[in-house]
């Protein structure tokens, strides 16, 4: 049996997508595989919600049929967190790990698990990242984003964290006009370090959408038309708040974009159904004229009404846009093609010793 | 194609009502009132009989064929009748009901299934959502309008229904008479094109009349026009020319409103007369229908006043239009035989006291006058002047002329008994001499479209295999917008003139360049990211040399990374100066119901705060790229003044050619420009300095 860990040195930098790219790549190779969550600190929202998430899109993945206490044996809230400062929760929890551990089948052939948000995550509760590898006897796979600080420090600070349990790194988010560069200059330079590269993966807008449904819900926003469309990705933003001339110019500029306007500005919404467009979002709680709305389930177009007006719900989407969750199948699958072509997949299993 | 509509033998009317201000009962009285000779078939299921014919529960029940339908059951049942339509065999339909696209994503659904059926039983379909279809010649009347026109030699089109019923009454009170008309509603099938060609083609109707808030397909719009307008003119509003207008349209079609400047360019482009009034509209349906189109340019003009004389001469230039230079002989016969005082040169003056006979006198002359080839008789009530008889003079006059005669009785209630007759006999009539002159500016706008070379785009050679690389490298990237190096490859694909300009990587590259192209140089950021290369310093013109050309460099590149740090920088490109020559803009802009618009514009403040643009829809021929230049209000500029030599305009006329033809092979460009285009003196040719270029995503 062979335990791989796969953390990242900054959170939403594609750490879930690789873990599950791996673990789907490991099934195709005949492999039996197991996902873990060894450690969940969540520090904002109600600890069920996004853990529940998380695991059943992981169930989905996976094919598995464990409980939430086996994907993710230790999960805290940052109540929880706060009760532990306090003195008022006191619990073993490199234990419940090593016995939640202890419990998985030994017939699995590979163990992918999935680490923090950092390299930082877990020192409070005696779980960082090299005792959760030293415990789980794993090989640490970590994911350095390229527009986190400098990679070579990230990968570096991996290296004399983990020391010899660190197999290499991940190079993830590579503008595509920087990646000769990455690939040619940084790998090289990583590799005379002993950090092995096993891939540089470009930036994809496509990896950092948001489903047009997920948008609604946060933004408490009502779906008027085109309800099937919602699990659309939306890949980016823009306002419009100008002449319908000047509109229909500037919507051409970005594809798969939400449109963020007022409900009474139906040129504006025209404009942008005319470009390629995933969701109207009307701001102001103005619902838009009946024939617009027709125009819009016609081409299959969500319209979202929301009460904010258009600066509230800039800055509210601006706050959660980008920082995603991996949830869609399709995000998945195109991270899984990026790892086809610029991952020594190969190599990583012959370094875990399945090649 | 619309046999169904044009001569139908049997009408059914489905939702046939006896409750008098139910639109089932206005539609069938409507029907039986306009002396329908064919079947009427009232369907009612709670119904034996409707107002004298045997009702049918259903279009299945009767017992004849149908060839027409009228719907106008809730919108929720008319998918099931449909059905019923197609299983009778029924051609034609006409869906007078609402609750259609204009009512949100569920009646939007219904539409679509309308659709489908009509699709699937091969009927074709008017509306939904409008006020039915009229034709005085079978004669029927399938509407809820609240009248039926006279019969006459116009058809009439309208998107809007109530603008449909004003415009009925407008033409009843003034005797203009109709050949068929049309409600357009929510044109899920039947459009204005298909109106177009099936009225272009009817022999009843001579004048074609439109009240249009958009058009479904602007091409096929343009293709259809543009042999259509050969053979009868067609007037057309086009309303929501303005952003409140534009914005007003939106929320009432649907539909994004093209630019103004589209629908101009289009209209004028496929000869389609555009009024901007309802006054417009009449006024020149009027002049159509009742007189001979004129032949050339040159109007004379009769009046028995100085004042509305002069007030015509000068709405005659106003409308670009001259006035008749009379002949030696006309003049000699006027001042033969009009009294002294009166003036026998144009306008002719018959003075205040002119009875009827001295009008006609006159009109007879000038008509007979080889310069004169349309004549406005202006009447001020004086005291002794003959309103009525003279009218029945020039009408008298009119009848056997072959050369357009327009009267302007000017005044109230003194001049009304002239007004109408000169109506009833088939004289345009208006109240004031600018409106005679418009409508005559219309009627040669139409002869000249006549005469006018038939449409002849050209196809250029261009090198597909470089274009289709650069935008290939572009997507493969995820870059819709193209520039700088990439560009030029695209202006050099299709035959354009460029500077020589090279790529440096690095400073000592840049100078190396430079000897090479030759100093001075110009030196630009070369970046896909930076569009707007000079608002962050990313070009320097004019340098001089080596020490130069390495700090201009480094500091393009500088302020580069600090503006933009995201962006990924090539180096600089270095290109040779040019220098002398006038700067033009080309551009193209695509319009959503046109398509590619073409723009063309003097470069720097002319186009900038001048907004002297012109502006063309692509395909376009070579007689249009020569107007587009040409109507440009410094054309001055290009053709030289004080002195200077005048600028290659062929060369810019080929360039607006070259684009057209490449943004029309290649419809993914949603946007290009070339600013600026240096055109050098005539012979010399042009070089494009800078384009940019946006695809569709």
């Amino acid at each position: 049996m062979s335990n791989l860990y796969i953390g990242s040195t900054e959170p939403f930098c594609g750490k879930s997508a690789l873990a599950f790219g791996i673990g789907l790549e490991a099934k195709d190779r005949g492999l039996l595989v197991r996902y873990m969550k060894p450690v969940s600190i969540l520090l904002e929202g109600p600890r069920s919600a996004s853990v529940d998430q998380d695991a059943s899109f992981a169930r989905q993945v996976f094919d598995v049929p464990d409980g939430l206490s086996a994907l993710a044996p230790v999960t805290l809230s940052r109540a929880d967190i706060d009760r532990i400062l306090e003195g008022d929760l006191e619990v073993d929890y490199p234990q419940l790990l090593a016995d939640a551990f202890r419990r998985l089948a030994p017939e699995h052939q590979l163990v992918v698990a999935e680490g923090g948000g950092s390299l930082r995550e877990g020192h409070t509760i005696g779980l960082s990242a090299q005792t959760v590898v030293r415990l789980l006897n794993a090989r640490a796979l970590i994911v350095v984003p390229h527009d986190g600080a400098l990679i070579t420090d990230d990968a570096l600070a991996a290296k004399s964290v983990l020391g010899d349990s660190l197999m290499g790194v991940v190079i993830n988010r590579v503008p595509r006009y920087r990646m000769r560069f990455v690939e040619e200059t940084v790998k090289p330079y990583l590799e005379r370090q002993g950090v092995k590269v096993y891939g540089v993966l470009p930036e994809e807008r496509v990896l950092q959408a948001v489903s047009v449904r997920e948008i609604a819900l946060r933004l408490n926003g009502e779906i008027l038309c085109a309800e099937e469309a919602a699990d659309e990705l939306v890949e980016n933003l823009m306002v419009g708040a100008m002449s319908v001339d000047s509109a229909l110019s500037y919507f051409r500029r970005l594809p798969n974009k939400a449109v963020i306007t007022g409900g009474d500005r139906p040129d504006v919404q025209l404009a942008a159904l005319e470009t390629n467009t995933k969701a109207v979002i009307l701001t102001g709680n103005l619902h838009p004229s009946p024939i617009i709305l027709s125009r819009a389930a016609e081409i299959g177009v969500p319209m979202i009404l929301v009460k904010t007006d258009t600066l509230g719900t800039v800055e509210s989407i601006r706050s959660f846009f980008g920082r995603t969750r991996l949830q869609q199948p399709r995000k998945l699958e195109r991270f899984r093609e990026l790892m086809t072509e610029r991952m020594d997949l190969d190599g990583l299993f012959a370094d875990l010793g399945l090649g | 194609m619309l046999q169904a509509f044009f001569e139908p033998r049997s009408i059914a009317v489905i939702g046939a009502s006896r409750e008098e201000g139910k639109l089932g009962h206005a539609v069938l009285q409507s029907l039986i009132r306009s002396g329908f000779p064919g079947k009427i078939y009232p369907i009612n299921p709670k119904a034996d009989e409707l107002l004298g014919y045997k009702a049918y529960p259903s279009v299945l029940d009767c017992p004849g064929e149908v060839d027409l339908a009228v719907i106008l059951i809730p919108g929720r049942f008319v998918p099931g009748v449909m059905k019923e339509c197609g299983e009778k065999g029924v051609q034609g339909v006409i869906v007078i009901s609402a609750g259609f696209r204009e009512v949100g994503a569920e009646g939007m659904r219904l539409e679509q299934e309308l659709v489908e059926i009509a699709r699937q039983y091969g009927m074709r379909v008017v509306g939904p959502n409008c006020l039915g279809y009229m034709d005085t010649i079978t004669p029927y009347d399938a509407s809820f309008a609240p009248l039926m026109p006279d019969n006459g030699p116009v058809a009439f089109m309208s998107q809007s229904g109530a603008i449909a019923s004003s415009i009925l009454d407008l033409a009843k009170k003034k005797g203009l008479g109709m050949s068929r008309f049309v409600s357009l509603g929510n044109k899920a099938d039947l459009n204005e094109t298909d109106f177009l060609i099936a009225w272009g083609g009817d022999d009843k109707t001579d004048v074609i009349m439109a009240y249009l808030e958009d058009i479904k397909d602007g091409a096929a719009f343009m293709n259809a026009a543009r042999e259509v307008t050969k053979t009868k003119p067609v007037i057309s509003i086009k309303s929501g020319s303005t952003s409140a207008g534009t914005r007003a349209v939106s929320s009432h079609t649907g539909a994004l409103a093209g630019s103004e400047s589209a629908y101009n360019a289009a209209f004028r482009q496929v000869g389609v007369i555009r009024a901007h009034t309802i006054e417009d509209l009449f006024d020149y349906s009027e002049a159509f229908a009742r007189q001979p189109l004129i032949k050339d340019d040159g109007v004379c003009i009769i009046t028995n006043a100085g004042g509305p004389g002069v007030m015509c001469a000068d709405a005659v230039e106003h409308a670009r239009l001259s006035l008749a230079s009379l002949t030696a002989e006309t003049t000699n016969t006027l001042r033969s035989s009009l009294p002294p005082a009166a003036s026998s040169l144009n306008p002719v003056d018959v003075l205040g006291d002119a009875p009827a006979d001295r009008y006609g006198l006159a009109l007879k002359v000038v008509l007979a006058d080889a310069n004169v080839n349309a004549v406005v008789v202006i009447l001020t009530p004086q005291s002794v002047t003959e309103v009525e008889k003279t009218a029945e003079v020039v009408a008298e006059i009119a009848k056997g002329s072959d050369k357009p005669i327009f009267a302007c009785w000017i005044g109230g209630d003194l001049v009304d008994g002239g007004v109408r007759y000169l109506i009833e006999h088939g004289v345009p009539a208006y109240p004031e001499p600018q409106r005679a002159v418009r409508a005559i500016r219309a009627m040669l706008d139409q002869r000249q479209w006549l005469e006018r070379p038939a449409f002849a785009p050209k196809k250029y050679d261009i090198d597909r295999e470089k274009i289709e690389r650069v935008f290939g490298v572009a997507r493969r990237d995820g870059r819709l917008q193209i520039g700088d190096a990439e560009a030029r490859e695209i202006m050099e694909a299709v035959g354009l003139q460029v500077p020589a300009s090279e790529l440096a990587r690095d400073p000592d590259e840049a100078v190396a360049l430079s000897e090479k192209i030759g100093y001075p140089v110009v030196m630009k950021i070369a970046s896909p990211d930076i569009l707007h290369k000079s608002d962050i310093g990313g070009v320097k013109v004019g340098i001089q040399n080596a020490s130069e050309a390495r700090d201009a460099f480094d500091l393009i590149v500088y302020r580069a990374r600090r503006h933009a740090p995201d962006a990924e920088i090539w180096g600089c490109q270095i290109q040779q100066m040019i220098r002398g020559g006038r700067e033009v803009i080309l551009g193209m802009n695509k319009d959503p119901q046109f398509g590619p618009v073409m723009m063309f514009g003097l470069g720097g403040i002319y186009v900038e705060a001048l907004k002297d643009v012109v502006f063309r829809v692509a395909p376009m021929d070579e007689l249009e790229a020569r107007e587009m230049v040409n109507e440009i209000r410094s054309i001055k500029l290009l053709q030289g003044v004080r002195g200077e030599r005048p600028s290659d305009i062929d060369a810019v006329v080929d360039a607006l050619l070259r684009l057209s033809y490449l943004v029309t092979e290649y419809p993914e460009i949603v946007e290009l420009d070339i600013n600026p285009l240096v055109v050098y003196e005539a012979g010399r040719g042009a070089v494009g300095l800078d384009m940019r270029l946006v695809l569709a995503s």
